[in-house]
Order: structure tokens, then C-alpha cells, then sequence
């Protein structure tokens, strides 16, 4: 299967190279970008197409009305929302479950 | 030089493998253990003995300052870095105060959390902006008094270095301003971190006689 490219959207620099640092390791993810605010983030979906968005929920990607539209009009893409506030993996629009481990991560981006 | 052992402590599982698996690429550091909250982080301390905790500040069960106390009363040579999201959180100096050496905001850069795991391990004692404001005002507050001790107040130049931090001032320009090494700043900050814990040591045990929960006023008040 070709390798899933990921976009991660976070404030909290730790936690967004922490995600790098965990996904890309083989060939199944790449992570192509990493923005902080919301006006990069706009773009970058644009511009990096990703197949993936991970969406730190906790900072200030919380309410962005224009990423959240830009999102909606793309349905190549995949958004999952995570916070540093709960342990949830959030699949945009569709579910929610609960992460106990790294695996349980890697499991719900294998699906896409 | 051997490796850094450190033992990470933190909620968040995502946030918390994703230290791991940064740290793990560093060659003067080593996780020894994870742990969820603080009962798991006292109970793996014990076994692993670290070098240093990086803990968070909030987490359910025993949170980041219940912790630190335990763990600096039973294991004081343990080195204790708080994460944290927010830097006015008030329970993160009460854990400074109580012997936590430092702390990281979780939307710092990793070199950052390289930099400071470091500096810690030399006996470094970083402390940062509003940090060093609770800790002027702090030492500016009237003493609560009864006393018997006396706790040692700032220098000036102790002072002087403070001030530095809270407009932002880096270690080197820290030195520049006042003419010092920046080795000479270093030495004031320990300086400093240390007669924060004495105070709030003595002000504990103050108010522990006080409260009636030892000493004399204990026996009186069964």
C-alpha cells in the first residue's frame, strides 16, 4: 500500500515532534508537514494534499472556523483530532476511541 | 560520561511515547521507566532509581506536586523537571517550591527539553520568567513570622539576576547586564532554588506546629 502522508497541526512542539518521532519510522506514514497556526495550516493542506490530518484539538487549532471548512470541502482527506487533554483519538465526524497505546494509534491511520 | 536515566511520568500516552521516542534518539540519555500517574511514578522510582523525573504537573490519582513531595522526602537525590501546558499554573511553582528543579512548557522545542535535561544533570537550575517573578515576590512578601529559624533572604545580586529572568534575559545576557561569568549566573540560580526550598521547608514545618499536626499543640489538641 503506498505510504500515507500525514499532516500534523499542533501548537504544542513537543507533542507534534513526539508524533513524528513515533510515525515516522517505516514506509507506511510520512509525515510531510508540521504547521503551528492556523493561516500555515490552511495552506498546507492546500499545497501538501495530505492524505491525513492530525489535529491537536488543545491549543489554538481548537476553534477555526476556515480550517474546519477547508477540511469539510476536501473528502480525500482524513482529519483525526487528538488534545493533550484526554487520551481519545477523535476520527472527524465518523467515531471516537480511546488510546491506550501507541498501536492503538497506528491501527485507526492504517485504515484510512 | 554515563547516560542520563530518566523516568517519565505523564497521562497523556501519546504525549508521553512521544518524549520516549525522542529521547531515545539521544545518546546521553535513557528512559528507565514510564509511569501514568504519581502513585506509579513513586512506586517505578523506587525500583529504577533515576537520575531524574520528568513529570507532568496535572495528572489524575496523584497529581505532578503531590509527587514531588513524596518523592523528594523519601529519594532526595532524584532530580524532579515538571511538564506542564501552562506556565501560571499555580501548582507548578508550589512543585518548584517544593524541590521540582524546573519545568518545560509542552509547546517548547525538543531542543529545549535536550537543553534543560542537560543542564539539570550538571546541577543546573533553569528558571524562566514567570518563574522568577513568583519567586521575587515570594521572598518580598512579609515573613509569616514564629519563626525560629531564619530564613535566608535574596542578595542583591541574587535579586539582580531575577530581575534579568523576568524581562527575558538569557544566561549569557544575564552575565553581560551584570558584569558576571555566565558560570557566576548559574551559581546565583542554584543559589537561589535552594533558599526557595529552605523557605518553604521552614514555612511548612511552621505551619504544620501551628495547625496543631506536630509538636506540643498535637498533643493538646487530641
Amino acid at each position: 500500500m503506498a505510504t500515507r502522508r500525514i499532516l500534523v497541526l499542533s501548537d504544542h512542539l513537543m507533542f507534534a515532534h513526539g508524533l513524528e518521532s513515533l510515525l515516522d519510522q517505516g514506509n507506511e506514514f510520512q509525515i510531510v508537514g508540521q504547521e503551528t497556526n492556523i493561516e500555515r495550516a490552511v495552506e498546507q493542506v492546500r499545497a501538501l494534499q495530505p492524505d491525513i490530518v492530525i489535529m491537536d484539538r488543545s491549543g489554538l487549532f481548537k476553534d477555526s472556523p476556515e480550517l474546519q471548512r477547508i477540511l469539510e470541502a476536501r473528502s480525500d482527506v482524513n482529519v483525526i483530532g487528538v488534545s493533550l487533554h484526554d487520551n481519545n483519538l477523535h476520527i472527524y465526524k465518523a467515531s471516537q476511541r480511546p488510546v491506550e497505546g501507541v498501536d492503538d494509534l497506528i491501527e485507526v491511520l492504517s485504515q484510512i | 560520561m554515563e547516560a542520563l536515566r530518566i523516568l517519565l511520568v505523564d497521562d497523556h500516552v501519546l504525549f508521553r511515547k512521544g518524549i520516549a521516542s525522542l529521547i531515545y534518539g539521544r545518546q546521553n540519555m535513557t528512559i528507565v521507566g514510564e509511569a501514568e500517574d504519581g502513585v506509579e511514578a513513586v512506586t517505578i522510582a523506587r525500583q529504577t532509581k533515576p537520575d531524574l523525573i520528568l513529570m507532568d504537573v496535572n495528572m489524575p490519582r496523584q497529581d505532578g506536586l503531590e509527587t514531588v513531595k513524596i518523592i523528594k522526602k523519601e529519594m532526595p537525590e532524584i532530580d524532579i523537571v515538571m511538564l506542564t501546558v501552562s506556565d501560571d499554573d499555580n501548582d507548578l511553582f508550589e512543585a518548584v517550591k517544593n524541590g521540582a528543579k524546573g519545568y518545560l512548557l509542552k509547546n517548547l522545542e525538543p531542543q529545549e527539553l535536550y537543553k534543560m535535561l542537560e543542564g539539570v544533570a550538571q546541577g543546573e537550575s533553569p528558571i524562566s520568567g514567570v518563574m522568577a517573578t513568583k519567586i521575587l515576590q515570594e521572598f518580598r512578601q512579609p515573613d509569616k513570622g514564629d519563626a525560629d529559624e531564619e530564613v535566608d533572604e535574596l542578595t542583591p545580586r541574587e535579586v539582580d539576576v531575577l530581575e534579568q529572568i523576568v524581562t527575558g534575559a538569557t544566561n549569557k545576557e544575564i552575565a553581560k547586564a551584570l558584569y558576571i561569568t555566565e558560570n557566576t549566573v548559574k551559581i546565583h540560580l542554584r543559589n537561589i532554588l535552594e533558599k526557595l526550598h529552605v523557605k518553604n521547608r521552614i514555612q511548612a514545618a511552621v505551619h504544620a506546629v501551628r495547625e496543631g499536626l506536630v509538636g506540643d499543640s498535637a498533643e493538646e489538641k487530641k
